[in-house]
This record gives structure tokens, sequence and C-alpha cells, in this order.
């Protein structure tokens, strides 16, 4: 199923995705594309606010990973913010142990998930963002396979 | 995560709780199991790891302390696959020709081990020759390579919701007593054919599923 969004500035995109965040759950894992200053870090932002993250969310560029604390029905929940512009090779995902993140459960968020297909799990939710004006971004979702997920 | 100690025909084996508590847990267990042994890390003959496959970070744990320890003490290591160890633990206690081992890797996708039961008896280690075919497939890639009806038996340690599943589709035993205990025996058996790991070169055996297979997954549809 797809969904479209069209996005008239920043804080609408941040809200589109905490609208999105409301439907997410463990073991979920968010698949981010987009050009340059589409918003992906705007959206992440949103999934950061309903899961209660305090920590300012910057885009993991040079650090690949960024963890935040944060919590869901109650109990504490990792989110798992990835961004994957800087690998060049899928053995350098394998050699950080992706998997354990990516089917672990927390929820993960991957900036530039379109740079590994294959490295992305079934039930990967995959959002894109186009620029289509100045401001104005359309979002388009597509959800996972709900059965592939790692924790029921 | 468990640890288990030989001294001649008597074996201490101490389990760990959960594998995401193997690296404060590994050492404890094996000063346990040394003390209720009588033994000092001195007297082992050799120190035998399961290899994998199986959970990344857990087999990199297993792997540092072992190898820490054969440097120290000055010890062979003796390295057994996972899938061996499984599908020998069962060898027997069944009757078909054909054993499967599972290890469960992510979403319905699994490491499997396929080996004939009279290998795993009767030849494993006299040759160079893997007795156990090593693999890595979904669960209806694997219905489809053991073909209907099969009487292969399919044994392995998995969580709850595949014991249905896998119980429906082949002959399924569960490897409940599958523990350190298990590698013992193979260990032995390469201890004694002294067919050890190097030490400098040891690492964790990892079926790396995005090189066994290569796939054309778009990002929508």
């Amino acid at each position: 199923m797809t969904k479209n969004f069209l996005s008239r500035g920043s804080e609408e995109t941040r809200e589109y995705a905490r609208q999105f965040a409301c439907t997410l759950q463990r073991g979920d894992a968010v698949a981010l594309t987009g050009g340059l200053g589409a918003g992906k870090t705007e959206f992440t932002r949103g999934i950061a606010d309903v899961f209660n993250v305090s920590a300012d969310v910057t885009s993991p560029t040079f650090t690949l990973l960024n963890i935040y604390n944060g919590t869901w029905r109650g109990e504490s929940v990792s989110l798992y913010h990835f961004d994957w512009y800087r690998l060049e090779t899928r053995n350098e995902l394998y050699n950080i142990g992706i998997d354990e993140y990516l089917y672990g459960d927390g929820i993960s968020i991957i900036e530039w998930a379109d740079r590994f297909l294959d490295a992305l799990p079934k039930h990967s939710r995959r959002v894109n963002i186009d620029v289509v004006g100045e401001t104005e971004r359309l979002i388009i979702i597509e959800g996972g396979l709900p059965i592939a997920r790692a924790t029921f | 995560m468990s640890v288990a100690v030989q001294a001649d025909d008597r074996v201490v084996l101490k389990v760990g709780s959960v594998w995401q508590k193997t690296s404060e847990e590994i050492i404890p267990l094996i000063d346990t199991a040394l003390n209720e042994a009588g033994l000092s890390p001195h007297d082992l003959d050799a120190i035998v790891i399961s290899e994998g496959p199986g959970s990344f970070t857990a087999l990199r744990i297993g792997f540092s302390t072992a190898k820490g320890l054969c440097f120290a003490l000055e010890k062979p290591l003796v390295a057994v696959g996972t899938l061996d160890a499984i599908a020998a633990s069962v060898a027997h206690d069944v009757e078909s020709e054909t054993i499967v081992s599972l290890i469960y890797s992510k979403a319905d996708e699994f490491y499997v081990g396929i080996a004939s039961r009279n290998t795993l008896i009767y030849q494993a280690f006299t040759t160079d020759e893997p007795s156990v075919k090593k693999t890595y497939l979904t669960i209806s890639e694997l219905e489809e390579r053991l073909g209907k009806g099969t009487d292969a038996v399919v044994v392995g340690r998995v969580a709850e919701r595949w014991r249905d599943v896998l119980n429906e589709k082949f002959h399924w035993k569960d490897a409940t007593q599958f523990s350190a205990q298990t590698l013992l025996g193979l260990g032995e058996e390469k201890l004694r054919r002294k067919r050890f790991t190097a030490l400098e070169t040891a690492e964790p055996f990892y079926i790396k599923q995005f090189e066994a297979k290569t796939s054309e997954r778009k990002f929508f549809g």
C-alpha cells in the first residue's frame, strides 16, 4: 500500500512523520530516501518526538549511527538512526553487526537506505521524500511485510 | 551461552542467562566451571569453541575470550562448527539417513547444515572434506531443497514461534540438550587428530547471506 502526502514545509514534514510514527512498533525499520536537503533528518525528528526522545537529532553522516533512548508504551526503547551515505561496500555494514540492530527490538531509521537495498529487512517501511518546490516536498510511504518482523 | 569443562569422565556445565549478557558472564562462568571441576586453567589440554554461524556479537566475544586464554596459557584452540555439533548431537538417536541442522538467523531465514548420518558417525574429520554442507535458506527454500515427503530429520534450537511451523513441515527434533557440553565430543576427536585452529587467523565462521545470494530488490514495489 502506498500513501502520498504533499508537505509545504519542514514543520509539516515533521508533523506528518509524527502521524506515521504512531503506527511503528518494536522491531520496525524505516528506510528513508531523498536527495540532500529533502528533509530526511526532519522526518527522523518527527519519529523521535513520538518515542519521547529528548536528545538532539542530527544526521549521523560521520558517526554512521546515533542511538537515542526513548520510550514506547511506558517501556524504554532504542532508536537506531543510521546514515549510509558515506559507506562504500555492503561489507562495512556487515562488520558493524548491522543485523543485530535491524532485527533487534528497537526501531531503526536509515537515511540513504537506497545505497544498500539488499541489506534492508523485508519488513522495512519505505519513505521517499522528493523536492518538488522551494519548501514543498512530496512524501511517499510504502509499507513492508509485517509478517517478516523480527519480534512479534 | 554455556561453558563446559571435562576432567576425565566428569563434565561440569555452566549456563549463562541470555546471550545479550555474554560479555559480562563468560569469564565468571569459566572460572566457576574450572573451580567446580577442581582444575586450574593451566591444567587444560585445549580450549574448544563453537565457531558459528550464529549471533555476530556473541561469536566475537567467544572468540576473543578463547583466543586470549589460549595465548596466555599456551594451549591449542579447537574450533567446532556449530551446525556440525548440533547434527552430531542427534546422530545416534535418529534413523534417518539425512540430518539437517538449523540455526535461526533473522526474519524467516536460517543457517542450514546438511549431513549424512553415516558420515557424521563414522567419517567425521577423517578427511579435509567437511562432513556438514552449510548454506543459508529461508524456510520455504529449505522445504523446496529437501523435497516433499522427505524423511530427513531437521534439528535445532529455535524460538517457540518457529517450533510449530517446523513441526508441520518436517520431521522436527528439538536440540534442547545442545550446549557447550555437546562440543566436547567433536572437540576431543579433533584434539586427538591434532586438527587445531591457528590462533593468529582464527575467526568466527559467518555465512554471509549477502554473498551467498544476490537479489534485485527495488526500493518501491
